[in-house]
């Protein structure tokens, strides 16, 4: 219990969960108050688990990694458990809205996307490390869902996108997309292994290099 | 000072930023030229409204420079030196700065080698729009940094993204009815219907005083060092706003920032006769159009007071108020539609003279129901096909293929005199829209 304390300290879990619950609530409370639909937009939804991905990326990493790989713990299990609890965590966070007057769901593509784009952001960690894990996602979401959104202008008569275009654009796809759901899945077992297996590139305490 | 910006150059978050804006920014506009490989107007306006993007990503990285700033506490270290904060600040600021531009000049001129060649006409207002797009990036990253000094976590950076984008769409959503300030106030851009648009001067002022507004700004809260001097940044935005707003022109019609070119549509004329002319904007395209109007001239040659030269028509008609000032069309030109659809090198079209000869016996009444409207059509693409000497195409007829076809079977089974006759009575009918255009074709009435 001890050393489950002193590591999430050492994560800065505390205030980073504080910061995702308070956004959600922030998110959540106007819509409550002025919205007359009870599903919140879906790119709205998007950019909440953008937001809420990003803030996880803080906890992937500790402040002074040379001094975690001197502890004598088997850490890839740990790491493998700290994005399933976060997962866990998000999602059911998420899901729980859908009780209340402002829905963000549908339940299923936030499954997919929360797995996807955390997926993203743990490879990100495991490449380029956690201070730099929060571009992938955020580089990959705003052009989708400004596509998205011009391809809804032009009207949705012209028949479904194509393959590759619903692979690009996965967390704007409806859960019956199949690319969608493989790029998905593929981008959450990636992440997962390789930030488990790996974990982040070594970083000195006080890092002067930029980026 | 040259020493002092190369070290900061490579302590900072510079290079990054000046990276990812650049391939950001080569990837929009590459991935689909065709949004801007027709002229300058249109690469201007589309960089522009790439900004959509790109400039989320510079919030981001103004915050990740004062985050990386925080994290070395360089700050700390360089308390000691006998100078005052703001100085450093500066420097680093005038670095990032530099990126941006860089990023944003570089992906124009990178585009802009491919069309340049081609994209004759260069309005005043694109170099304009290319200023104010530095000036809207570098004013992201100040305030970025502004933002990423008070608020030194890591993730304010994507959290300042998220804002900023959520920031540009629904400025356009709340200025819904208003569109002429959403773009004044918004980097991201609306695209003019037709290239025979610009914006007023006073607009691209307007929006470069809100832009600087904005950007001083950032500094403000990036140098001040006490509370009081950070809400000082409060002034230059609303003194941006302000100025913004009362010097920015305002059209009255639909509200939109845009006005006609009339520069830009002076006509430019092919040598030799008959006398063919484009617009200026259109330029690249007479030596490809010359031949095809000229063929469609000789082709009504033989119809009573034809038309002796063929002129573009520019006054594209959406039926409200953007429609081009009243030019009244010479009534001994023959009218075209030039159109690029996006290409750097648009192919000659197939179907150009039926259809130009289509729209010379079309005509356009108002109060029409849709049923008569459709026979009108049909009677001018029968007629257009029939004098082109060619069978209509079911491909690329807009009315219905099979009504085409019998009207045009009608004056193909009739002497060619009688045949022209007809048509010529169809476009003497063009005045009167009491008239069937089907009936006259066809022989019903006179």
């Amino acid at each position: 219990m001890r050393w489950l304390s002193l590591y999430l300290r050492s994560r800065g879990v505390p205030p980073i969960a504080g910061a995702g619950l308070g956004l959600v609530a922030l998110a959540w409370t106007p819509w409550t108050m002025f919205s007359k639909t009870r599903d919140v937009d879906f790119p709205y939804v998007l950019l909440i688990v953008v937001l809420l991905v990003s803030a996880v990326s803080v906890t992937l990493a500790g402040p002074d990694d040379a001094l975690d790989r001197t502890a004598a713990k088997p850490w890839r299990p740990r790491r493998l458990a700290h994005l399933l609890v976060t997962y866990a965590l998000i999602t059911a966070v998420l899901l729980a809205t859908l009780a209340t007057p402002a829905r963000f769901g549908p339940a299923a593509e936030v499954s997919r996307d929360v797995a996807g784009l955390l997926g993203l952001t743990a490879l990100g960690a495991a490449l380029l490390g956690a201070h730099r894990s929060w571009f992938l996602p955020l580089l990959w979401t705003l052009p989708a869902l400004y596509i998205s959104a011009i391809a809804g202008e032009g009207g949705a008569a012209e028949g479904p996108p194509s393959w590759t275009r619903q692979a690009l654009t996965w967390m704007m796809q409806p859960i019956d997309s199949r690319p969608a759901a493989i790029v998905a899945a593929a981008l959450a077992i990636a992440g997962l292994l390789a930030f488990s297996l790996r974990g982040t590139p070594p970083r000195p305490a006080s890092d002067p290099a930029p980026a | 000072m040259i020493r002092v910006l190369r070290i900061n150059a490579r302590r900072s978050a510079a290079p990054l930023t000046l990276l990812l804006l650049l391939v950001a920014g080569l990837i929009c506009m590459f991935v689909s030229p065709g949004m801007w490989a027709e002229g300058w107007l249109y690469l201007g306006t589309a960089q522009r409204t790439y900004l959509i993007l790109l400039w989320p990503l510079a919030l981001a990285l103004g915050a990740w420079q004062m985050r990386q700033e925080h994290r070395a506490q360089v700050d700390e270290l360089l308390h000691t030196v006998a100078r005052p904060r703001w100085q450093r600040l500066a420097v680093t600021a005038a670095v990032q700065a530099l990126a941006v531009t860089v990023a944003y000049l570089v992906a124009f001129a990178a585009a802009a080698a491919w069309i340049a060649d081609t994209a004759t006409y260069l309005p005043g207002s694109v170099p304009a729009m290319v200023a104010n797009g530095v000036l809207s990036l570098v004013a992201a990253v100040w305030i970025g940094m502004g933002v990423g000094y008070l608020l030194p976590f890591l993730v304010t950076a994507p959290a300042l993204a998220v804002v900023g984008f959520g920031v540009q769409i629904s400025l356009s959503v709340v200025f819904r009815g208003s569109e002429w300030l959403g773009n004044l106030l918004s980097p991201y851009m609306s695209r003019p219907w037709d290239p025979y648009y610009t914006l007023p001067a006073g607009f691209n002022g307007g929006q470069a005083i809100w832009l600087a507004g904005l950007a001083v700004a950032g500094l403000v809260l990036v140098a001040a060092a006490t509370r009081r001097s950070r809400l000082t940044a409060i002034a230059p935005l609303v003194l941006g706003v302000g100025l913004a707003v009362a010097i920015a022109p305002r059209q009255d019609t639909d509200s939109t920032p845009w006005v006609r070119d009339l520069v830009g549509a002076q006509m430019v004329c092919a040598d030799g006769t008959p006398r063919v002319c484009v617009t200026k904007v259109r330029t690249a395209q007479l030596p490809k159009m010359t031949p095809l109007a000229r063929e469609a001239l000789a082709k009504v040659a033989e119809l009573p007071g034809a038309p002796t030269s063929a002129m573009e028509d520019w006054t594209l008609s959406y039926g409200d108020g953007r429609d081009a000032p009243g030019v009244s069309p010479d009534p001994n030109s023959l009218e075209f539609l030039v159109e690029a659809g996006g290409e750097i090198r648009p192919r000659a079209g197939e179907d150009f003279v039926p259809r130009t000869l289509r729209d010379f016996l079309a005509r356009s009444c108002p109060d029409t129901t849709q049923k008569q409207y459709d026979e009108d059509q049909a009677a001018a693409e029968a007629g257009g096909y029939w004098l082109a000497g060619r069978p209509t195409d079911p491909a690329q007829v807009l009315s219905e293929p099979n009504r085409v076809r019998q009207l045009w079977d009608g004056l193909q089974a009739l002497p060619r005199k009688q045949a022209l006759q007809r048509i010529a009575a169809v476009r003497a009918a063009r005045e009167q829209c009491g008239t069937s255009l089907t009936d006259i074709l066809t022989g019903r009435s006179k």
